[in-house]
């Protein structure tokens, strides 16, 4: 699975022998990482600085109108142009970082929160809970999250907050299921027997051995949904129902750059690059981090 | 260490015969790794084998040999490096084999028939177009013609009513059912070889006795044998030669009869000691001493009334179909302190249920259980969780009852649970019970995933006796593991019972197993007791017809004669590496 050489064990299931040749000077958890891996690491380092200290990044204001250079393409100035108010685009996209990022965190968190909290109910309770949950998880299925962003917006009017609860709930049904499967198979588990042989409190057992097993795999999930989240929130707010102007939000810079999009493309295509690029790399960590955690255990 | 024997040096082997041999391999080299890093299996073995032969190559898990079988048909896949002296199939070299080559001949001429039936066939598909495909694949006949011989070969093999089983898919065969339906497609061309890889070995007794049979048929048609197996008892029912494998090495490669009855190398005779049966009774089966002053039997005051008494246990669970199927029914037994109760029977036959009732882990539907002359299935779980201490459990597979995050550290401090406050207190347990089942300090620390198989089991049966249970029940505790290490932990849970004097429910389908531990037996059937009673009675002696055919699919090994009373001071050598007790440990 891994391809340290170290794990390479002979056939049969003998135990790789817990010390391994290593090289001097270099961490074990270093050599394995492969170079796509290590981009991902700095593209997401990159914008999390941009999250925290924007200023450290650029020295341009994101909202500094200057009517004299409207629409500038990318040059040694502006290295990914200006808008149609003459801000510059560079800096508006290192400040967007911080609602977007936001938008993704929040919504994931909203939405994983929900979902362990149903999941969980639904794979621990009885047929009746779980029917009624596994039932109700299936109606939010069926809602598209666009239509549910509509309909949160037009309550609450557009904002981060509304993005992140409309994006949070939409992706809750999805992760709740995944909860659910997880907790029932460990629910199922030889060593939940083995603790219930043993005599442990059920409480107990939930806590010790349900929870945390169940969990796991959701470690990877939440970095793989953090990314998505991202996109999804774009998508609403590319469609005017997201964090309204002069917000750099990424969503809302696609958003108004949509109406010049035939005089200036890099009001499209640099946000565009920076959603897709910030997104790849959280999914690549996500899936790096998925084989680290599941190679460990088999080590 | 690399002197493999060749077949003319071990004694009263017929010499290698050029003309007639279908088969024959010269010091076999099989490697894997990457470029530099090749970390070698098999290091240079050798035999031959002639038509309307087996030969059967023995070894346990890491031996490498299913790696020298998987040779002879090209599948080691693209990271092995093979060499050779020789490997030669008839008049083809094996050695300057292409991908292409390889598909013509496998199936053709040499049929592999693999170890889990139900992996290893289509889930998709009908068995009858899996077999059906192996003779497309070599363009065999028409539609028609290839339609009838799939239902000639299932007859062969002897699947019941062929024309309805072959349009059946694997999940609705029964696992012997399905072992034969591989064995059809591996013979549907008619290959001159046959290669078995532990073509038994999920199999339940009397399925075993079969499919063995279809592989005698096999030979006796002429076709020649290989046969890869851990169990000494089923290669002796089929093999002309035996050739004994361990870390890659054929340590011993003798005519079958010759080997079963003067084992020339240590680890022959060892693998042979350490097959449980009826004869093993009373004796240690591995060569590791027994350990002193295991911990104190506990003071017991009611030492004649049944410690575990179960009285007309029913229980039935729903099927997908909403059908009830009664999987205990009426089942009845006593457990007396310090004594071992064997389960024995096939899958399906609710021992597995009954353990589970015995543990108060499932309900009954019907019937009562009492746990030290007290009440024990008929009180609600919140009285039950006190006297949970009393009985506690061994599974097949450790390392899915262990939690897979704890190191042996944390699954043992668990245990142990409240009983014991001070962790100081309970660490001098936990030394005392490592102790006590052979395991170090220093596996501590590990995850289960470290330690290996024979370990994992010991730590959960130090596990089990944490609490200090008077009944362990033992669900299958010795199937998954390797014959010596099987005889190391039957040694270890007989020490322990008569040092603690503790009583076992002990579950196993294996009935060489359960003669050798039982003091009494429980034959189960479709989840009705068929026999019970003394050991030696039930299974030397049995009256119910059921129980008649299971001893009699029983592979029965002749044994060497015992030289001497521990015969382990080392007999003359035989050709071949250096064989230590440290190499298994």
């Amino acid at each position: 699975m891994s391809a340290t050489p170290h794990t390479v064990g002979a056939p049969g299931g003998a135990p790789a022998p817990a010390s391994a040749p290593r090289r001097v000077g270099v961490p074990d958890w270093v050599r394995g990482v492969r170079p796509g891996v290590a981009l991902a690491g700095l593209v997401v380092a990159f914008f999390v600085v941009a999250m925290i200290v924007p200023s450290l990044l650029t020295n341009q204001d994101p909202y500094a109108v200057n009517l004299e250079q409207t629409l500038q393409s990318p040059s040694w100035a502006h290295i990914m142009g200006t808008d149609q108010s003459g801000r510059d685009l560079y800096a508006r996209i290192i400040y967007g970082a911080r609602e977007s990022l936001l938008i993704g965190l929040g919504a994931t968190a909203l939405g994983m929160g929900v979902a362990i909290l149903l999941g969980t109910l639904a794979g621990l309770g009885n047929k009746w809970v779980d029917g009624i949950i596994s039932r109700g998880v299936e109606v939010m299925f069926a809602f598209p999250i666009l239509l549910l962003a509509l309909l949160f917006v037009a309550v609450f009017g557009p904002s981060v907050t509304t993005e992140i609860v409309a994006v949070g709930l939409g992706t809750a049904p999805g992760y709740a299921r995944m909860v659910r499967g997880q907790v029932l198979s460990v629910r199922d588990s030889g060593y939940v027997e083995a603790a219930r042989a043993l005599g442990h409190p059920y409480g107990q057992i939930v806590r010790r051995h349900i929870f945390p097993n169940a969990m796991r795999p959701l470690v990877v999930v939440m970095t793989l949904g953090v990314g998505q989240s991202i996109v999804w929130a774009s998508g609403i707010a590319f469609l005017g129902l997201g964090v309204p102007p002069p917000s750099p939000e990424w969503g809302a810079l696609l958003n108004a750059g949509r109406n010049y999009v035939t005089q200036a493309w890099w009001l499209e295509v640099m946000p565009g690059v920076a959603i897709v690029l910030f997104s790849l790399s959280l999914t690549t960590l996500g899936r790096h981090l998925q084989q680290r955690l599941e190679g460990g255990v088999n080590r | 260490m690399t002197t493999a024997p060749t077949p003319t040096k071990a004694g009263g082997l017929r010499p290698a015969d050029p003309d007639n041999d279908l088969l024959r391999v010269e010091n076999l080299r099989v490697g894997f790794g990457e470029k530099r890093d090749v970390t070698e299996i098999v290091h240079g073995v050798s035999f031959s084998l002639a038509p309307g032969e087996c030969l059967a190559i023995v070894g346990e898990s890491g031996s490498g040999k299913s790696v020298t079988a998987r040779t002879l048909v090209g599948l080691t896949g693209g990271k092995s490096h093979v060499t050779a002296d020789r490997l030669q199939f008839g008049d083809r070299d094996l050695r300057a084999f292409k991908d292409r080559d390889w598909r013509g001949l496998r199936g053709k001429d040499i049929g592999f028939i693999l170890q889990d039936a139900l992996v290893s066939l289509d889930q998709l598909r009908p068995v009858g177009k899996e077999i059906d495909e192996a003779l497309r694949l070599h363009d065999w006949g028409s539609k028609a013609e290839r339609h009838d011989r799939v239902l000639e070969l299932m007859e062969l093999v002897g699947i019941p009513e062929p024309a309805v089983r072959a349009k059946q898919r694997p999940d609705e065969l029964s696992g012997g059912l399905r072992q034969r339906a591989l064995i059809a497609a591996a013979i549907a061309m008619d290959p001159q070889l046959i290669i078995a890889d532990e073509p038994t070995t999920a199999l339940d007794m009397t399925v075993q006795a079969q499919v063995l049979e279809q592989l005698q048929e096999a030979k006796k048609r002429g076709k020649a044998l290989i046969l890869i197996s851990h169990d000494l008892a089923v290669v002796s029912q089929l093999a002309d030669t035996v050739a004994v494998m361990f870390n890659g090495d054929i340590l011993e490669y003798a005519p079958a009869a010759q080997l079963f009855s003067h084992p020339e190398h240590p680890y022959t005779r060892r693998l042979i000691e350490a097959i449980p049966s009826a004869d093993s009774r009373g004796r240690r089966l591995s060569p590791v001493d027994r350990r002193h002053s295991l911990g104190e039997a506990r003071a017991d005051e009611t030492a004649d009334a049944p410690v575990l008494k179960a009285e007309r246990l029913f229980k039935s669970f729903r099927g997908p179909d909403g059908v009830d199927r009664t999987v205990v029914n009426d089942v009845s037994f006593e457990l007396r302190q310090g004594e071992t109760l064997g389960v024995v029977g096939e899958s399906g036959s609710g021992k597995t249920t009954t353990a589970r009732l015995a543990l108060a882990l499932l309900e009954v539907d019907g019937g009562g259980i009492t746990l030290a002359g007290e009440e024990w299935s008929g009180l609600p779980e919140r009285e039950r969780r006190k006297r949970r201490a009393d009985i506690s459990v061994i599974y097949q597979d450790p390392l899915s009852s262990f939690d897979p995050r704890w190191t042996v550290e944390q699954i043992m401090l668990d245990a142990l649970g409240e009983g014991y406050d001070k962790k100081i207190d309970r660490r001098a347990r936990i030394a005392e019970l490592l102790e006590m089942v052979g395991l170090e300090k220093e596996h501590l620390g590990r995850r289960p995933l470290q330690l290996s198989g024979g370990q994992r089991q010991r730590v959960a049966i130090a596990r089990a006796l944490g609490p200090q249970p008077r009944v362990i029940v033992c669900d299958e505790p010795v199937s998954a593991l390797d014959v010596s290490i099987q005889a190391q932990v039957l040694d270890l849970l007989v020490d322990l019972q008569e040092e603690l004097n503790v009583s076992y429910l002990f579950i196993s389908h294996d009935l060489g197993v359960i003669h050798h531990i039982s003091d009494r037996v429980l034959v189960m059937s479709d989840g009705k007791v068929v026999e019970f009673g003394d050991a030696d009675d039930v299974l030397l002696r049995p009256h119910h017809p059921y129980t008649r055919k299971l001893v009699a699919s029983l592979p029965v090994l002749e044994r060497p004669e015992p030289t001497g009373p521990r015969p382990f001071g080392r007999p003359p050598r035989a050709a071949g590496p250096e064989y230590t007790e440290e190499m298994a440990a």
